[in-house]
């Protein structure tokens, strides 16, 4: 009893020095790992009775930094596939002609503008390619005369929907969740077409909120594309960010090498010298690297914490625990989980890409509510981080590029993603409870 | 194509003629355009209104009519430049008819990420923002020629979670212009490969530094080399056992270091030879630091090749320095102001 209290005041406690920013999330997850293994009583050397490793310093601190591995060789893949986009001109391309087909109608401009951002970002990863897309989508939508808060929202919201399939991203959660790809793809179909219905309403309540008149005539600026892809092989280029989803989705090909497809398509349709083509492929596999190290960095201190967590030793003292406070009753699981999935905000228990990922890992092998149901959970409440998060460096990013609150944008978005994360939450006790 | 593209284009076709001969009346912008005189005149009195034109007096006077030249306002905002090398980070700032304006050292040793990113915010701050200057438009990073953007990567925190993001994209989510990043090496070959277009000359333009880069333009048409606009020569001059004249190796020689391939005169003016074989060459440009290509390597050099060519008509040489960083940055500044006034 007084180990596992001890745990969860470490836990309360490394949780509030990184919610007040004292330490960086990639410290604190390792951290809270080799805190919680030493109240356990975890040796940090040792082995059991049929000689595998138990100390926590092999068992959870080296095998955590492996553990997300396929994970981290997604992220670096869909992030080298998004750096060729931004570098070759897709993207830019993809938002300008975009803008080209809404013409000079806003309510037209900015569900186009929506669907071309949900669609970059199933590829695309990184502050680099929020910064890359939104230093172009938020003047053109500011100039078809939506306020900059709207804008900010619209953007951010049409972002999250395409980050649900984001392959890369699935990858992470099934090594999370111990479970395929497949089956985070049949939840995130639900959850993908929730938070593009989420994003239209809030499209047509902020029109209606600030007057924009839905057949208002004004100019679309600087729509010219810098770089431009033209004929059929630009549009096949165009097709890029769709090539490694349509892959994995519709053939099963494993994520990496799809992406390897992705990339392979896209020198192939961009390309107009082979020697530039290749130092373009080396350069933007280094800039990837870049792009996605703090997701790397992040991962391994999640599967640090995963292994830390799923410790027989630790388990055993946290089970109790978790019993009494996790709901084995179907209508009070979806009403604890629906009424919690905000604590995914600033990094809270239930931020997948943190704490979060060690409860889910804990609270699936209690044994007392099914691990699908626990996973679609965790992925509802997953929406409102990632997309209405003040910590993120996206929302920061957005914030300070069209002046307006951060946390202003949180709270104008809370209850759209919130009504999302409990649509997910039920649609999760349905299916898999 | 819409109206409003076309009309565009005219308008960038404009400013276009402009910027390439500093100064132009309404009829040579006619000519040089192709445009109807009275497109010219409508579109130019816009940009006069908009400000990024002004009458700069009377140019000449033709047929009773005296023409009135155009050129860009150079008081339409100001172009701050960034050489970034690994000795010293320097901002100057121009106006858009790239006359200097001001110019500090924001730092004598190397710098870079979050340090550089506040060097520059606080120089710009300084200099762009004093009373009376025009208001900034647009900025230029021009890096030395080894360097790597990647290396100024600067970290964008929340306090919570952080990413890395280029200096460039850093500057301009602050400063809300255009950044454009750009290398040395690029300005150097540049302007002598355009020179020899312009004069319809055929030339070798050969960059010495951690690589030997040759570039070659015969009657003013690049020539497509193997490996696209630059043949890297360094693996053939590091490998070669044969000179013109064996006796004359001499000991005057650009030592390797992480920035230079090892290069001596005999050598260099080998490969020389061996280009003035393949192709009329009636000039080389080479390029590098002043404190590597010192007079007696130039010396050494010209002396090798006239050995080299056996009485053969030798090029002419030119050796450019690449310290003299002051008109690198004015071209880079044109770079940016392109950009800026055409939407490049």
């Amino acid at each position: 009893m007084l180990q596992g209290s001890l745990i969860i005041l470490a836990f309360v406690v490394i949780a509030a020095l990184m919610m007040t920013k004292k330490i960086p999330t990639l410290l604190a997850l390792p951290l809270m790992a080799v805190v919680i293994c030493i109240i356990a009583g975890v040796p940090a050397v040792g082995q059991d009775a049929e000689g595998t490793e138990i100390g926590w310093l092999s068992a959870v601190v080296e095998s955590g930094t492996v553990r997300m591995g396929s994970a981290i060789m997604a992220v670096i893949f869909g992030a080298w596939l998004g750096q060729l986009m931004n570098k070759t001109g897709v993207t830019e391309t993809i938002i300008k002609k975009s803008a080209e087909l809404g013409g000079d109608r806003p309510l037209v401009v900015t569900l186009i503008m929506v669907v071309a951002c949900a669609i970059l970002f199933t590829t695309l990863s990184g502050l680099g390619s929020i910064i890359m897309v939104g230093s172009i989508v938020l003047p053109i939508l500011i100039s078809v005369g939506v306020p900059a808060m709207s804008a900010a929202c619209i953007f951010l919201m049409a972002f999250t929907t395409g980050l649900t399939f984001n392959i890369a991203n699935w990858t992470t959660f099934s090594s999370i969740f111990s479970v395929d790809v497949a089956t985070i793809q049949s939840f995130e179909i639900y959850m993908l077409i929730a938070t593009f219905i989420a994003t239209l309403v809030l499209v047509f309540v902020e029109f209606k909120r600030n007057g924009v008149k839905f057949a208002f005539s004004a100019p679309v600026e600087n729509a010219q594309p810098t770089k431009q892809l033209t004929g059929v092989r630009g549009g096949l280029a165009m097709l890029s960010p769709i090539v490694s989803i349509i892959l994995v989705a519709a053939f099963k090909v494993p994520v990496c090498p799809a992406f390897m497809a992705g990339i392979i398509w896209i020198l192939v349709f961009t390309a107009t010298n082979f020697q530039k083509s290749m130092n373009l492929m080396v350069k933007t596999c280094y800039d990837g690297i870049t792009d996605g190290g703090p997701a790397i960095i992040l991962m391994i201190g999640i599967g640090i914490l995963y292994l830390a967590v799923t410790h027989p030793m630790v388990t055993e003292v946290l089970n109790p625990f978790l019993l009494a406070v996790i709901p084995a009753d179907r209508i009070m699981f979806t009403v604890f989980f629906a009424v919690l999935a905000p604590l995914s905000l600033y990094r809270g228990p239930m931020n997948l890409f943190g704490l979060g990922s060690g409860i889910a890992a804990l609270v699936m092998g209690l044994g007392t509510v099914p691990p699908l149901a626990v996973m679609g959970a965790f992925l509802s409440a997953e929406r409102i981080q990632g997309c209405g998060d003040p910590t993120n460096t996206q929302n920061v990013w957005t914030a300070n590029f069209v002046e307006v609150d951060v946390n202003g944008i949180t709270k104008r978005l809370l209850p759209y993603l919130w009504a999302i994360a409990i649509i997910g939450v039920v649609l999760s006790t349905v299916l898999y409870f | 194509m819409r109206l409003k593209d076309i009309k565009k284009n005219n308008r960038i076709n404009v400013i276009s003629a402009i910027l390439k001969h500093d100064a132009l009346s309404r009829i040579e912008i006619a000519h040089e355009t192709n445009l109807s005189p009275s497109t010219v005149s409508g579109l130019v009195s816009g940009l006069i209104d908009e400000g990024y034109l002004v009458e700069t007096g009377a140019r000449a006077a033709t047929a009773g009519r005296s023409r009135v030249a155009l050129a860009v306002n150079k008081d339409l905002g100001s172009i701050a430049v960034v050489e970034i090398s690994r000795t010293q980070v320097r901002l100057a700032l121009f106006d858009v008819a790239l006359g200097e304006l001001d110019s500090v050292v924001l730092s004598h040793d190397y710098a870079s990420g979050n340090d550089l990113f506040a060097l520059i915010l606080a120089g710009i701050s300084a200099l762009a923002n004093k009373e009376g200057q025009p208001k900034l438009l647009g900025m230029g990073l021009l890096f030395q020629r080894d360097m790597d953007a990647s290396e100024f990567n600067v970290m964008y925190s929340t306090g919570i979670s952080s990413a890395n993001i280029p200096l460039a994209t850093a500057l301009f989510t602050q400063l809300r212009i255009p950044v454009i990043e750009e290398y040395t090496q690029d300005y150097t070959a540049a302007r002598a490969l355009e020179r020899m277009k312009e004069d319809q000359t055929s030339g070798a333009y050969i960059s010495l530094g951690a690589d030997v880069l040759a570039s070659v333009v015969v009657k003013g048409a690049p020539v497509h080399l193997k490996s696209g606009a630059f043949a890297n020569l360094a693996p053939l001059l590091e490998g070669m056992s044969v000179s013109c004249d064996a006796d004359a190796e001499t000991a005057e020689v650009i030592p390797h270091d992480a920035a230079h391939v090892s290069v001596t005169p005999e050598r260099l003016a080998y490969v020389v030879s061996v280009l003035c074989t393949l192709f009329p060459l009636d000039m080389v440009v080479f390029s590098g630091p002043q404190e590597t290509m010192t007079e007696r390597f130039i010396a050494a050099t010209e002396g090798a090749l006239h050995r080299c060519l056996n009485g053969a008509q030798a090029p002419w040489l030119e050796w450019l320095h690449l310290n003299g960083s002051g008109s690198l940055s004015a071209t880079c500044a044109d770079h940016v102001r392109r950009t800026i006034l055409l939407q490049e």
